[in-house]
């Protein structure tokens, strides 16, 4: 016993050690962290007060006029459709400006250098001339632009530089911590291989002490082990335990068995992380934008890569990463081979392999149109709370009974169908007994037999 | 009676004692396997050349073609049963030429009209809003610049939006322009006319 006591001491007095050792280690690493942090803030704080002048104009009449004439075709930090704004008073002379925005296309039919080095440039788009503009709302408008501009310069070096060594603090902090388990761990192993070792050291010296104890241990033992067997023996017990177990096995094995096929709740992991949560939740797009062919086809079918670049020739995301393009926006770049410097489109294109999730077999027929556009049926329906799906699932099993069951309760809706007109005549005319031929029915339509 | 089933039952277990482990066995390996579900899978399919389709559909790859693609655009220069080519081109001439020689074939039917309304809703709306003002539902969010409005906008390519005319409504719709795209793979032809139409009656609105 004293034996161990004294070994549980040794491991008290290495944990305390070994705490030391973490604490250090990791002050050191935040210590490392902070003058990286302090230095950052300092350019921060230098830029704005470096750039900073006395603009011309009216930035705030500017910033009416820049939103409603130029935003369409321009941002302050970023290649839209025409180059990024923000230090364009530097780039070029006022006076130049001034012409430029009143009437560029002029500039370049006269054979103007820097026009015609925009212009080329910038895929040969020629920008919208502006004659309305007197030279105070030009001169407005580019005051509005530096104003603006010097913020937006200045405002990502901060934000990148603090987020970027909280990151390294934090990533240390996780690999000493990490470390520092895996040795605690190895200690706690040793440690206790020892007091086994002194345990069996004990026992085979046969003290008195050793010899009651483990004397007592195996009758301990014995004992628990008799009931067990008096159990086993016990045969009405062990059918009873051999019947529950049958049932609760069984009962949930046929459950089972008739869920075989049904695929409600699968989720693939798809090529590109599209969430309907943001575009049809947050953005409350209409699900016919992308799928339009709902309306009109059997098929709701997965959009082409081009309704895509509708919206994302514009919208990158860079605010969510650091000023980067979102990995999953240039998934969409990458399959059309667009380049997003040049805004042109490569040769090099290769499809996006989306995973179908709502698979019906060729063996059952279903049409969109007829369930969105006939019946006027809402999307959610079948498909579920789609707009508040990340991440897209099956919601309906898509069994015949599903469609059965639907199909028992649902009213047909008549009015202002040319279909149920034309059945509905033929029927007055069954009734009244004139001849009514396959033909009328529609029995001259080629899908009728060759489908 | 009890005591005689219960005798039974326990000389049936003796006699049937590896038939029962069989079954229990069974019905084990069968939870089992059933119980672990896994959302990344189909999960377990019963025949599943019943459901695999001997045709390939239209998403699946094809080893016949050279993309590797089932779904191939239609040869160049050939027109579906029905389809009206634009013929004007994506210039500031084809824009100007179809301003003046276009015109919309569907006649002003309160019938388009509602379904010019319903396409303009799903397609344009988000951007240009409900009324057309330029205030869609993403312009608010900020995060898309606004497209002028129709009522009182000026176009970017010269003149008040409300003096915009049939073939160059049409003419936008079927290229894009700045940062509107190309709208001609989601609505066809008479789609497009529809929504023409219903855009004019945005141009009236103040």
């Amino acid at each position: 016993m004293r034996n161990f006591s004294s070994e549980l001491k040794k491991l008290h007095k290495l944990i305390a050690v070994y705490a030391v050792f973490i604490l250090s280690i990791s002050t050191l690493a935040y210590a490392q962290d902070k003058p990286a942090d302090t230095s950052n803030a300092a350019i921060a704080t230098a830029l704005p007060a470096a750039s900073a002048s006395t603009p011309s104009g009216d930035a705030k009449a500017g910033e009416a006029l820049f939103k409603a004439n130029c935003t369409s075709c321009h941002a302050l930090n970023k290649r839209v459709l025409g180059p990024a704004l923000a230090g364009v008073n530097n780039r070029h002379s006022e006076a130049w400006l001034l012409k430029w925005i009143k009437n560029a296309p002029a500039m370049v039919a006269s054979g103007d250098k820097e026009a015609l080095k925009i212009y080329n440039e910038y895929n040969q788009a020629a920008m919208t001339p502006f004659p309305q503009f007197s030279d105070d709302d030009v001169k407005n408008i580019l005051a509005y632009i530096k104003v603006e501009g010097d913020k937006v310069n200045t405002a990502p070096v901060a934000v990148t530089g603090v987020t970027a060594a909280s990151d390294t603090s934090y990533s240390n902090y996780m690999i000493f911590g990490l470390i520092a388990v895996i040795i605690i761990a190895l200690l706690v192993i040793l440690l206790l291989n020892k007091v086994i070792s002194t345990l069996e050291n004990l026992l085979t010296k046969k003290d008195s002490v050793g010899i009651t104890l483990y004397e007592e241990e195996t009758e301990v033992q014995k004992d628990k082990l008799a009931v067990v067997k008096k159990l086993i023996k016990n045969k009405k017990l062990v059918f009873f335990v051999v019947l529950c177990s049958v049932i609760t096995l069984g009962s949930f094995g046929w459950m089972d068995l008739w869920n075989t096929g049904v695929q409600t709740g699968y989720q693939p992991v798809q090529p590109i992380k599209f969430s309907h949560q943001l575009h049809a939740g947050t953005n409350q797009i209409k699900c016919q934008y992308c799928h339009s062919s709902a309306w009109k086809s059997k098929h709701a079918s997965i959009p082409s890569a081009n309704v895509c670049m509708n919206c994302h020739k514009y919208v990158q995301a860079t605010e969510k990463y650091n000023g980067e393009i979102s990995p999953e926006i240039k998934k969409i770049y990458a399959a059309l081979d667009y380049n997003p410097e040049t805004q042109k489109y490569g040769e090099n294109t290769r499809p996006i392999e989306w995973i179908r999730i709502h698979n019906l077999p060729d063996l059952a027929y279903f049409n969109h149109s007829q369930h969105v556009k006939v019946a006027g049926i809402e999307c959610q329906k079948c498909h579920g709370p789609i707009q508040e799906m990340a991440e897209v699932y099956q919601y309906s099993p898509l069994t015949m009974k599903w469609c059965i069951n639907c199909h028992r309760v649902t009213e047909v809706n008549s009015k202002g169908n040319a279909y149920y007109d034309k059945i509905l005549a033929a029927h007055e005319d069954i009734k009244k007994g004139v001849k009514v031929t396959a033909a009328v029915l529609g029995g001259l339509e080629c899908g009728k037999c060759h489908y | 009676m009890q005591q005689k089933l219960s005798t039974m039952i326990e000389s049936m277990l003796v006699m049937n004692k590896k038939v029962a482990i069989l079954f229990f066995v069974m019905f084990a390996v069968s939870a089992i396997i059933t119980s672990c579900k896994d959302k990344r899978t189909r999960g377990l399919e019963y025949a599943p050349n019943m459901y695999e389709p001997i045709a390939y559909n239209p998403d699946q790859k094809n080893p016949n073609f050279a993309d590797g693609k089932t779904a191939q655009n239609p040869p160049k220069g050939t027109n579906p049963v029905g389809f009206s080519r634009f013929n004007f081109d994506e210039t500031r001439q084809g824009y100007d030429a179809a301003s003046a020689f276009a015109i919309n074939p569907l006649q002003k039917s309160q019938k388009n009209l509602v379904e010019g309304q319903q396409l303009y809703l799903a397609m344009c709306s988000p951007c240009h809003g409900d009324k057309g003002a330029g205030n869609g539902h993403i312009v608010t969010l900020g995060k898309y610049p606004a497209p002028p409005s129709y009522a009182n906008g000026v176009s970017s390519r010269g003149g008040a939006m409300k003096d915009l005319t049939d073939g160059k409504i049409y003419h936008t719709i079927q290229y894009g322009i700045n940062l509107m795209g190309s709208y001609a793979s989601q609505l066809s032809p008479e789609e497009r006319w529809k929504v023409v139409m219903y855009v004019h009656e945005l141009q009236t609105l103040k």
